[in-house]
């Protein structure tokens, strides 16, 4: 007698790959005695699991770790929810089983081995995870020939308009790193996005092992065989980034990670105002736009110029990561709620409005859209249906679902999943 | 296992001691605010260019304009503003770091007047801003067709090595250049990191992270316990240098 396990967030190579975001699956028995034999069983997670996984017959935060479910003897399947353990991530893929246990004989019916993947503060990484991480953004790389220069060329001068200044600027960063982190993940599907978390020191961060260290001439310096050695971008090798900070400390001035999210009393339309020069300005000016320009020089410090640093993905992820505990935080998932987005009228420019599609993965051209629209629709993934190829602004709202729906397939280490009873106003 | 209601209460106590009661205006910004300057930059770009405010007040200023260009199109209309007095803080300020800076930043922008002082300044050490390494790196970022020549003349001078590895950098990325980057590993006296690599039999050592017969490798041709034998792959190299034969001398 076995149980099959199908878990909706499988990939096309069969593995599974969770976050905090419960997933639906179902449980059958094989080979079971027949009708009106229906067999006691626990789902668990494997002894010395690094990963943990909960579970619940209804799709909720409160999961637990064990769960008894009552198979019937003639495969009928039944359904229930599986998500990883908020704060008990994987460090690798396998290192959580989810084992459906006979509670009679306490044999084991089925081991599916499984990864709780989520978006990591990449001070925290371990070695391996860091390498993983690096390996795969090389290949995108791919010393210049690889697919990202298309991600390179959805920031430059002529673009900054559907990213920046405007309120779109936290969904369509979002959808820009989902696009980048799915790419990843067709490398190595372990791969998730690291945050560089500015408002803390970062010093494993700033090492030839990992970011790198400038020289004297502010060319970033890594180990032999990093496979940031040979990176390039638009034609030239090497990576230009001063430190102006000690990497023992943060960089000043930029504002903490609760002052960010206190700013404007759970308000959109204060937390997340566009730029508006030196004077006012929610998440783009400070701490966004402070952690672009204080390493002092470099390509990063300017916004045509600034993806051509790897470093750019770390620090807008944060961004990120901030934009979604806020969210968290102040219940602001809903594209109707004005509090979560800017809905005021009139309309601002297109590709900011709540309900536009997003240059470039709707492929629009043309004033006062770019000419070009480089990279195609937004990367597929086999583990949830959204956004879709042409991403809605509101599509990046309820990244987790916790409205219902389908998820985005990502999460960070610190921004738990939680359904919420009623909003905070 | 964390509870999810109680992080949220632990995050609330601390996002409680940070709650104002309106959007507060950072306290860095309040002072540029006046009637007739709404978004701070154009008192930020003036406390810039003046010369009688101290050196770090102009840098903190020069940072907070350079902030806000991540505002894209809505810093259009401070873009002339903003390289005009980044020229000329380059060009005749009298303090040192704010000349370099100034330069660097308008280098990043592919701005005309830093290609001419760097120029001026790889030219006349006299006249230059940044040093030699920093100005070739910059016109590498600017313009290849202005960097190439630069970046030959010094690899084949008296530069500093910082310099020579940068002009190398620009040269990379010429295709007209490879013979040049040939010769320039075969002549280089400083110790580079090698690889003994293999392919379809044939033994080559060369830069590590390129394949096995690559052109600035050298094919190992014969190899005994006294005598090392190769040859460049790139056939320019090989005809200036010819065979290459390392023999062991037996001690006395």
């Amino acid at each position: 007698m076995n149980v099959e396990v199908s878990i909706a967030s499988t990939n096309d190579d069969g593995r599974v790959f969770l976050t905090w975001t419960p997933v639906q699956c179902t449980a059958r028995l094989i080979d079971g005695s027949g009708v009106g034999s229906a067999v006691s069983v626990t789902l668990r997670n494997s002894a010395g699991s690094v990963g943990q996984l909960v579970f619940d017959t209804v799709r909720s935060h409160h999961g637990t770790p064990t769960l008894q479910l009552s198979l019937p003897g003639d495969g009928s399947p039944v359904r229930f929810w599986i998500a990883g353990q908020f704060q008990k991530p994987s460090l690798d893929f396998g290192d959580v089983k989810l084992e459906v246990v006979d509670d009679s004989s306490a044999a084991v019916l089925s081991s599916t081995p499984m990864m709780v993947r989520v978006r990591k503060n990449a001070q925290t990484l371990s070695a391996t995870e860091r390498d993983r991480f690096l390996n795969a953004f090389g290949i995108l790389n791919g010393q210049g020939a690889g697919r990202f220069s298309e991600f390179r060329d959805m920031h430059v001068s002529s673009t900054l308009g559907e990213s920046h200044n405007n309120w779109g600027f936290l969904p369509w960063h979002r959808s820009y790193l989902l696009d980048l982190e799915r790419e990843l993940q067709s490398i190595d599907a372990r791969v998730a996005l690291p945050y560089w978390r500015f408002d803390q020191p970062a010093p494993q961060l700033f090492t030839r092992d990992f970011m790198g260290i400038p020289n004297a001439n502010d060319r970033v310096q890594f180990t032999p065989g990093h496979p940031f050695q040979q990176w390039t971008t638009e034609g030239q090798t090497g990576i230009i980034r001063r430190q102006r900070f000690p990497v023992s400390t943060r960089p000043p001035g930029l504002k903490t990670e609760s002052q960010t999210l206190a700013f404007g009393n759970g308000v959109f339309d204060a937390f997340g105002e566009p730029f508006v020069g030196t004077a006012a300005g929610g998440i783009e000016l400070n701490p966004h736009g402070g952690a672009h320009t204080s390493f002092g020089f470099g390509w990063i410090i300017s916004p045509p110029s600034a993806p051509r640093d790897p470093m750019f993905f770390l620090l807008h992820c944060n961004v990120d990561r901030l934009w979604a505990k806020w969210q968290w935080f102040f219940k602001r998932s809903s594209d109707t709620d004005p509090n979560a987005y800017h809905l005021r009228q009139p309309p601002v420019r297109v590709g900011h409005n709540i309900g536009d599609t997003m240059w470039p993965w709707n492929g629009v051209t043309g004033n006062p859209r770019p000419s070009t629209a480089p990279g195609g629709t937004l990367a597929a993934s086999a583990l949830t249906s959204a956004p879709g190829p042409s991403p809605r602004v509101r599509s990046m709202l309820d990244y987790q679902a916790v409205l219902g729906g389908a998820h985005l397939g990502f999460d960070y280490d610190d921004v738990p999943f939680e359904i919420p009873q009623p909003a905070i106003t | 296992m964390t509870n999810v209601d109680d992080y949220r209460k632990a995050f609330a106590a601390e996002l409680g001691r940070e709650s104002t009661a309106s959007p507060a205006v950072p306290p860095r910004a309040a002072a540029s605010m006046n009637p007739g300057d709404a978004d701070g930059i154009s008192s930020a770009i003036t406390l810039f260019r003046d010369p009688a405010q101290p050196v770090d007040a102009r840098l903190a200023a020069l940072e907070q304009v350079q902030m806000a260009t991540f505002m894209g199109p809505g810093f259009d209309k401070h873009r002339a503003n903003y390289r005009d007095a980044l020229r000329a803080v380059a060009i005749a300020d009298g303090d040192a770091q704010l000349r370099a800076t100034a330069l660097e930043y308008l280098a990043l922008q592919k701005d005309e007047v830093a290609r001419r002082l760097l120029l001026q300044g790889i030219d006349n050490s006299q006249q230059a801003i940044v040093p030699l390494a920093k100005a070739v790196q910059l016109l590498g970022h600017d313009d290849h067709g202005v960097a190439v020549p630069v970046a030959r003349k010094v690899v084949g001078g008296a530069a500093d090595l910082d310099a020579k590895e940068e002009a190398v950098r620009v040269l990379a990325s010429d295709p007209q250049s490879r013979n040049v980057l040939s010769g320039i590993l075969a002549d280089q006296a400083q110790p580079s990191e090698l690889a003994i690599k293999r392919i379809d039999g044939r033994n080559f050592v060369g830069p590590p992270n390129e394949p096995a017969g690559s052109p600035r490798d050298r094919e190992i041709t014969s190899f005994t316990p006294n005598l090392f034998v190769t040859k460049w792959v790139d056939p320019s190299v090989a005809n200036r240098y010819g065979v290459m034969v390392f023999a062991r001398c037996v001690t006395a």
